[in-house]
């Protein structure tokens, strides 16, 4: 028992301390907690399994018949053992009502309404993507040859549409996923907190250009978002931007 | 009180009958109805067709062992991979469990000569191997391709094949609904003197458990599949938005049935897996009375957790929690059950037979995969690893870890009792390490691909994860060349295993108190009877078989045994 203690805390302490976004980037607000979620589960899950592999193979050691045993050797007869039965049922139950509750807590935090938040429309058709920002006039962008853009530390709401099939919005480094259904508009909300360039991955299936299915999508600061979205012929900026004129259009702040 | 029975009166009842003579090999075997021919018809087309499945998974992965390989086109790849799901859950891993190990040995362990209606057992496995067929006739005409899941609307624009599925589902589903029914009434009415339910061996258990979640979900399932093949075939708008349809139907209706059905793949396992821990560890099950009520339990709380399934799928938030509550709570009488097998290891005498080694190895695999599934349960966890490698590996873990392992164990260690004949050890311990190792060599890794990115159900992938792909491939090579192992001892057993006595592993149940292998039809010479629970090893085994005559010595053997210095008991 002592020794897979020992080993489980070591792994526990691993799992703790070894840095993700270093090489897997925790681009968003949401995938730091998703992903210290994670890493409860996994330190949890993995003592769980450290336990069960090394009772197994140390009772396989100590209880295996020897060849000195007589043939009709039999182990002790006893059928169960009440308050062990008790506690290995309650123990996993506490646990699991501690996994739910730090759930619950992420979850929360996933679907909680923002102030003001960037509102990104997303449409899959088969086979790619259209990227827009509705506030801003900026339309229909494939994600390929022109890139969506989303400004660092502000929450954004999307919104998912599909006019053929069911696909899915992947961004993995940002950890959250939803599915782009026919007839319905799904949504999903995250806060961007790292700059960088990211993939856009469709993750159901959807026919024989499925694993195709692939974009990009960045986050930038405030400054290179507003350049963006001049270069994109934004009908309106976002409120502080520096005013100069805008092409062809009247200038209007929401 | 019935007095006890000597074994001279020979009692024959009245289902026990001869079978007629100049039968033809169709009416034989094919057609018999005696619940262990059916079972071993079931075991046969069920092998067979994991083999089929096997085929299409390697094809896979010689298509992933590279980025952007030409192996096979997308198209092909789609169908490949929808027809592996299909064929293992379907065509495999239910008709196994359900139809195999139950129809033949669950009668055995009850005491009674057959199932309740032989005859309609016979119809339960005649629609399987063409509901087989149904399937695979659809490569022909243009295979299915949006997975065993078949999510409308991408599964409405498939071909032909996707409505030959449908319908080859609903033939199949009719089949393991009927035997459900079966085995629910011969154990609630056939069981032995003596087997109350509290002497029930923990298989039979299990069955019940297993019987109420087929008879209670397949129906749902051939419903939905059914309203599939109305809306491919006859426009009926259930899945069309534009008439008023709602595409998420399906998914509810198809999970409804799916998820107590990876259950029904398991929870015969877990019965299986008791049985084989308690006699090779020589000691009773620890904690019975917990691993019957955890069977039910499983077996209830698993239809209603089904849109665990469907957290990404755009169902309302509140229903998200729900599920992922009611998903958290299963895992606790599934870990009752792992500890309960660690605790009958416990101070028992361990005799690592091969039966026994892939229980072991199915603890080991299985414990992940549970693990994975609690991780997956929790809805933030899920928004990232749905759909991806992860789920592919914790879906692996406890299907191939879980099902398939528990089904090698149950097959050597039944195998004396069906065939008449003893599998080669070695040749079994062989196959176990090389099949251990390389599962997992195959499946861990795919826990890592789906975390940092790779989605499931692609032909071909970023570069970034080629190195680990190539491995995985390379890994299930030598998960294939295991079960060539198998097979080869499994025919050289046929042809030449030693002859297997009645009980070579010294168990309690009744399945071990008749020859090997039982009577034809009846199973039993004396009525059986039972007066303990099914885990006594200090009691002697009981029998009711066949009167076996005494093993004579040849002269050549006692000299030779004297030379050893064996001398002859008197």
């Amino acid at each position: 028992m002592a020794p897979l203690a020992i080993i489980s805390l070591i792994w526990i302490i691993f799992v703790a301390v070894v840095p993700i976004n270093s090489w897997f980037p925790e681009a968003t607000r949401q995938a730091v907690s998703v992903d210290n979620l994670f890493r409860f589960m996994l330190a949890v899950g993995g003592a769980i399994i450290i336990f069960v592999e090394g009772l197994t193979l140390a009772f396989v050691v100590q209880y295996r018949r020897r060849p000195s045993d007589p043939e009709d050797a039999v182990g002790v007869q006893s059928h169960g053992n009440t308050r062990v039965e008790i506690a290995w049922s309650a123990g996993p139950a506490l646990l699991l009502v501690i996994l739910a509750v730090a759930s619950l807590a992420v979850w929360g935090d996933e679907h909680s309404v923002q102030k003001d938040p960037l509102h990104l429309d997303v449409t899959g058709y088969q086979f790619g993507w259209q990227f827009s920002l509705p506030q801003y006039g900026v339309k229909n962008l494939d994600g390929v040859t022109d890139i969506m853009a989303l400004p660092i530390n502000r929450a954004v709401y999307v919104s998912e549409r599909s006019p053929d099939v069911i696909h899915s919005f992947w961004v993995p480094e940002f950890r959250i996923k939803q599915d782009v259904v026919p007839g319905l508009v799904t949504h999903e909300e995250f806060t961007p907190s790292e700059i960088g360039t990211y993939r856009v991955i469709c993750t159901e299936f959807c026919g024989v250009g499925h694993s195709g299915m692939v974009a990009k999508i960045r986050v930038v600061s405030d400054a290179d978002f507003i350049t963006f979205l001049r270069r994109h012929h934004a009908t309106s900026l976002p409120p502080g931007a520096p005013s100069a004129a805008l092409v062809g259009a009247s200038r209007s702040v929401h | 009180m019935a007095a006890v029975l000597e074994p001279e009166q020979i009692i024959v009842g009245h289902e026990v009958h001869h079978a007629p003579a100049n039968q033809t090999f169709l009416q034989k075997y094919l057609l018999s109805t005696d619940h262990k021919q059916v079972g071993i018809n079931y075991m046969t087309t069920a092998l067979i067709f994991f083999v089929v499945g096997g085929i299409l998974a390697e094809l896979m992965r010689v298509n992933l062992a590279t980025p952007g390989s030409k192996f096979i086109d997308p198209t092909t790849y789609n169908e490949f991979y929808t027809m592996h799901g299909t064929t293992m859950v379907f065509l495999f891993a239910v008709p196994f469990m359900v139809g195999g190990f139950t129809n033949f040995v669950m009668p055995l362990m009850i005491g009674a000569p057959d199932v309740a209606f032989p005859r309609l057992n016979m119809l339960s496995y005649v629609l399987f191997p063409p509901g087989g067929l149904l399937l695979m006739s659809s490569f022909l005409y243009g295979a299915p391709q949006a997975g065993w899941t078949s999510y409308p609307p991408v599964s409405l624009q498939g071909p032909v094949g996707q409505s030959l599925w449908s319908l080859a589902i609903i033939v199949l589903g009719i089949s393991s609904t009927l035997s459900a029914i079966n085995f629910l009434v011969t154990i609630v009415n056939m069981r032995t003197r003596g087997m109350t339910l509290t002497r029930l061996p923990l298989f039979v258990w299990s069955v019940l458990a297993t019987s109420a979640m087929v008879l209670v979900a397949t129906p749902a399932l051939a419903g939905g599949v059914g309203v599939l093949f109305l809306a491919r075939t006859f426009d009926v708008p259930f899945f069309n938005v534009s008439k008023g349809g709602q595409v998420v139907l399906w998914q509810h209706m198809f999970w409804f049935y799916s998820h107590p059905a990876v259950y029904i793949m398991i929870l015969p396992g877990f019965g299986l897996i008791s049985e084989i821990i308690a006699v090779f560890s020589r000691r009773p099950i620890f904690g019975y009375t917990a691993i019957a009520f955890s069977s039910a339990a499983i077996a209830l709380i698993s239809m209603l957790v089904w849109a665990h399934h469907m957290f990404t799928s755009g169902i309302q938030p509140a229903l998200q929690l729900y599920f992922m509550l009611a998903t958290m709570i299963i895992a606790v009488p599934t870990g009752i059950k792992i500890f309960s097998w660690l605790g009958t290891m416990y101070q028992g005498n361990l005799r690592l037979t091969t039966p026994m080694l892939f229980a072991l190895g199915f603890i080991c695999t299985f414990v992940i995969g549970g693990v994975t599934g609690i991780m997956l349960a929790s809805v933030p966890v899920d928004y990232h690893e749905h759909a991806t490698y992860f789920l592919v590996a914790h879906l692996h873990y406890v299907l191939f870890g879980g099902s398939v392992f528990t089904i090698f164990a149950g097959l050597y260690y039944w195998w004396p009792k069906i065939t008449g004949r003893m599998m080669n050890e070695r040749l079994g311990k062989w196959h176990f390490w090389l099949m251990f190792i390389s599962a997992n060599a195959t499946f861990f890794p795919m826990h890592a691909l789906g975390l940092l990115g790779m989605s499931r159900r692609i032909a071909t992938y970023a570069p970034e994860y080629a190195g680990t792909n190539l491995f995985i491939s390379i890994a299930s090579f030598v998960l294939a060349a295991s079960f060539l192992i198998f097979i080869y001892n499994a025919i050289t057993s046929l042809r030449s295993g030693p002859k297997a006595p009645p009980n070579p592993w010294g168990a309690r149940t009744l399945d071990w108190s008749t020859e090997s292998p039982p009577a034809p039809h009846g199973n039993f010479y004396t009525q059986p009877y039972v007066t303990t629970h099914p885990y006594d090893f200090t009691a002697p085994a009981p029998y009711f078989g066949k009167p076996q005559p005494e093993v004579e010595l040849t002269p050549l053997d006692e000299r030779e045994l004297r030379r050893k210095g064996f001398r002859r008991v008197t």
